[in-house]
């Protein structure tokens, strides 16, 4: 009988280790590997500036949800090129929210040879899954700033979180293009008329991005793909454009020159 | 904290409430399993208690919390019924979030135990999980706010697992606790068989987890 509990005290702290010890879906326990991943690719980004890159181009993909085979498609495909800068990922990483759908991402968006920047979605909202981003990815409220533009991620969700609006002051002020950049563009998951925002969020949105002169927003979540300007017999000509999600198989090129963007859907 | 104290004292309370009991021979044999008394050369039947649990177990991991503790029902040969609830908060697994989950969990004698020696016994078992998880968003109908169907509920989840246990008899007289059992059990969740299902990506050795607990059985 001694035996036997030795040999299985022996097992349980040899296995203890390893993954196949699993507490709770739900678990907020982020490894010391996965912390900060968005920090660790602006890092990376920093490191690829130069001044004379400009024009450049980057990669948008958008509602990776647990399409793992499509991302990691996909990823195969960017690896093969190496045109373009970095890469965003506008929101809906997940599909629940649960530890081990954060953990299936972060493992493969580590074999990108490009950094990778990612946006919080509404789906990575669901359970604990805001914790969970807060500690893999950091906070989702962030601006940087890559050959003379700025790039400012926006945490627009506010189901998942019991809020009543977004942080638009943060918006506001990040908006604000402080040091003559060439552009200022802003990433956020949800686009403006979707119904989670109320008609006032709508309209304040579209105000703060007229009012600071923004003319290109992107966003994710409606999966199909669009270029359109919704308010301009209202306010503006603020142009939003929603990208399709990976399960389609595309992905889609930013080129950004110095007084225009222009975006391309590449197939595979 | 408190939640953790509850769990404990529920546990305490749990492993001593039959063996207090045997000390009364009359309350011993009303509870046991031959349920008539002879009194005055009268056979009196009666039913027994079902209150009472049959079997209380500690479990480590498996899904459901660091740490769990339950009790349950052995329903004929086969079959056995246990309600758990476990905990996992930043002292117990580490999760910065606490977590509170309660399980019904249905485990199924597979086959005879083989016998090992004369006390010792090993019985394959497989089952169901059902897990409610109380935590930030968790819910089963979506708040008034969201349109119908907008997510699918993220509150249960049914969890199957294959396993086994290795149950040791005590043939010590006087006392209900007439085994003890240690059970491991290899288990998923129905949201990570979907993705592995779905995604080449997802191996089965990516969705497995492994429970380790100790029941104790009166009967």
């Amino acid at each position: 009988m001694k035996k036997l509990f030795t040999f299985i005290l022996i097992i349980l702290l040899h296995i203890s280790c390893s993954d196949i010890i699993e507490y709770s879906p739900y678990q907020v326990k982020v490894n010391q590997s996965q912390i900060y991943l968005n920090q660790e690719n602006l890092i990376r980004i920093q490191n690829l500036e130069s001044t004379d890159l400009n024009p450049f181009k980057i990669v948008l993909i958008s509602d990776t949800h647990t399409e793992y085979d499509d991302l990691n498609h996909i990823i195969i495909e960017l690896n093969k090129r190496d045109d373009y800068d970095f890469i965003i990922n506008i929101g809906d990483i997940t599909e629940s929210g649960l530890y081990k759908e954060y953990k299936w991402y972060s493992d493969i968006i580590k074999t990108l040879n490009k950094p990778i920047i990612t946006v919080i979605g509404n789906h990575d909202c669901r359970s604990n899954g805001k914790y969970i981003y807060d500690e893999m990815f950091g906070n989702p409220n962030f601006t940087f700033e890559y050959n003379n533009c700025k790039f400012i991620i926006f945490n627009d969700i506010i189901w998942g979180e019991d809020l009543e609006n977004p942080d638009f002051e943060w918006f506001n002020t990040s908006l604000h293009n402080d040091k003559q950049f060439n552009h200022v563009i802003p990433f956020s998951h949800i686009p403006p008329w979707d119904g989670q925002f109320s008609y006032a969020n709508e309209m304040t949105f579209n105000y703060i991005l007229d009012n600071n002169n923004i003319t290109y927003s992107f966003h994710g979540h409606d999966h199909h793909f669009s270029v359109r300007q919704p308010y301009k017999d209202i306010l503006g000509n603020v142009v939003y454009t929603t990208i399709e999600n990976i399960k389609k198989r595309t992905y889609f090129l930013l080129t950004i020159e110095k007084d225009n963007i222009k975006i391309e859907k590449v197939n595979i | 904290m408190r939640l953790f104290k509850i769990i404990i004292c529920l546990c305490i309370c749990l492993l001593i409430n039959k063996q207090s009991y045997s000390q009364n021979k009359v309350i011993a044999s009303y509870l046991s399993k031959s349920d008539t008394l002879l009194i005055n050369s009268e056979k009196i039947v009666i039913p027994r208690r079902v209150i009472i649990p049959d079997h209380n177990r500690l479990q480590f991991a498996g899904a459901i919390g660091c740490i769990s503790a339950g009790f349950g029902y052995n329903i004929g040969k086969r079959y056995e019924i246990t309600f758990m609830l476990g905990l996992e908060n930043d002292f117990f697994g580490g999760s910065k979030e606490s977590i509170v989950t309660t399980s019904i969990k249905n485990t199924f004698n597979l086959f005879h135990p083989f016998k090992i020696n004369n006390n010792l016994s090993f019985i394959p078992t497989a089952g169901i999980s059902i897990n409610w998880g109380f935590t930030n968003n968790t819910f089963n109908s979506l708040p008034s706010h969201y349109p119908d169907s907008y997510y699918f509920q993220n509150k249960i989840h049914a969890a199957p697992f294959i396993g086994g246990k290795i149950r040791y008899d005590l043939n010590i007289k006087n006392c209900y606790k007439r085994a003890i059992e240690l059970y491991f059990e290899l288990g998923s969740l129905d949201a990570y068989i979907i993705e592995c299902v779905r995604n080449d990506y997802v191996g089965i050795n990516d969705i497995m987890n492994l429970a380790i607990g100790i029941s104790i059985y009166f009967e």
